[in-house]
């Protein structure tokens, strides 16, 4: 399966009872930490008026567009747990709008980092995780510091 | 005769502002917030349960400062306190993943689940508005 499968199966297998977001932000991470990129991004879908979105996952040379409920109500909630983990994990403030955290999960061969660059905003939801190696150069130049500001995208039909 | 569950309290983080208009009209699916209706609307109405379980996507506060911080003309940072009944916060708690949100600590209605039920019994529900 690639990654964007993979997401997709986690985002709509309904998550075992007792359990919380952390069955989904555990899942994503496991999946981007044996992905070299993943991008994922909310926009409305005007196929499901008004208030319907669909997810689009992105990772290199690869597009699934399209992924819409029960997938797509996980997503806001996720991004800010995630946020949350990145705060607790690595003492920066916790950032709900928007910014930029790294991570180390286990890889295939060893831990790896995952820069993280997200918006969480009714304009711009979107997440962007990038693996590298422990030791080299941060994605971005400071773990906690904000994104800069994303345009908003237009409302669906 | 089993006495009914007490209600839940909830709080919903905004601005001082947006707490007053949902605490007179109810939470509005259709609310865009300033800057155009290029934007989609809010979709949902996020809350934060108050009975001692963490928050794990972030408190009402946090979300309450920050908001204020992006609009600051809108009265400072507030809370909005709402008692929600236990049949109500049930419909989310039956559904397996609005239940994984509420484990997390997070009451979040939203078309579908609980949001409509939730406008149609706001009149009748004690709220209040906590600036903070």
């Amino acid at each position: 399966m690639t990654a964007s499968e993979r997401i997709v199966q986690l985002f709509t297998t309904p998550p075992p009872p007792g359990s919380n977001l952390d069955w989904f932000a555990g899942g994503l991470l496991a999946i981007a930490a044996d992905t070299p990129a993943v991008t994922i991004r909310s926009v409305p879908d005007p196929e499901d008026p008004p208030f319907g979105r669909r997810l689009q996952i992105e990772e290199p040379g690869r597009m699934l567009d399209g992924v819409r409920r029960p997938a797509a109500r996980v997503f806001r909630p996720l991004l800010a747990r995630l946020a949350v983990i990145a705060a607790e994990e690595t003492g920066i403030e916790f950032q709900p709008y928007g910014g930029r955290y790294s991570l180390v999960r286990p890889g295939a061969g060893g831990p790896v980092r995952l820069d993280v660059e997200f918006s969480n905003t009714t304009g711009s939801q979107q997440l962007s995780i990038t693996r590298a190696p422990v030791t080299a150069h941060p994605a971005h130049s400071a773990n906690g510091a904000p994104s800069p500001p994303k345009p908003a995208e237009p409302a669906g039909a | 005769m089993t006495p009914a569950p007490p209600p839940v309290i909830l709080h919903h983080g905004t601005t001082l502002h947006r707490a007053r208009s949902i605490e007179a009209n109810g939470p509005d699916p259709n609310y865009y917030e300033p800057g155009g209706r290029h934007l989609p609307p809010a979709e949902a109405f996020s809350t934060c349960f108050t009975d001692g379980r963490p928050c794990r996507q972030g408190t009402a506060e946090t979300y309450a400062r920050g908001k204020a911080a992006n609009f600051p003309n809108e009265g400072g940072p507030a809370i909005l306190e709402v008692e929600v009944p236990a049949w109500i916060v049930d419909i989310l708690l039956n559904d397996p993943l609005q239940a994984a949100f509420a484990n997390s600590g997070e009451a979040r209605f939203e078309p579908g689940f609980g949001l409509e039920e939730l406008l149609a019994e706001w009149p009748n529900l004690t709220k209040r508005v906590i600036p903070i």
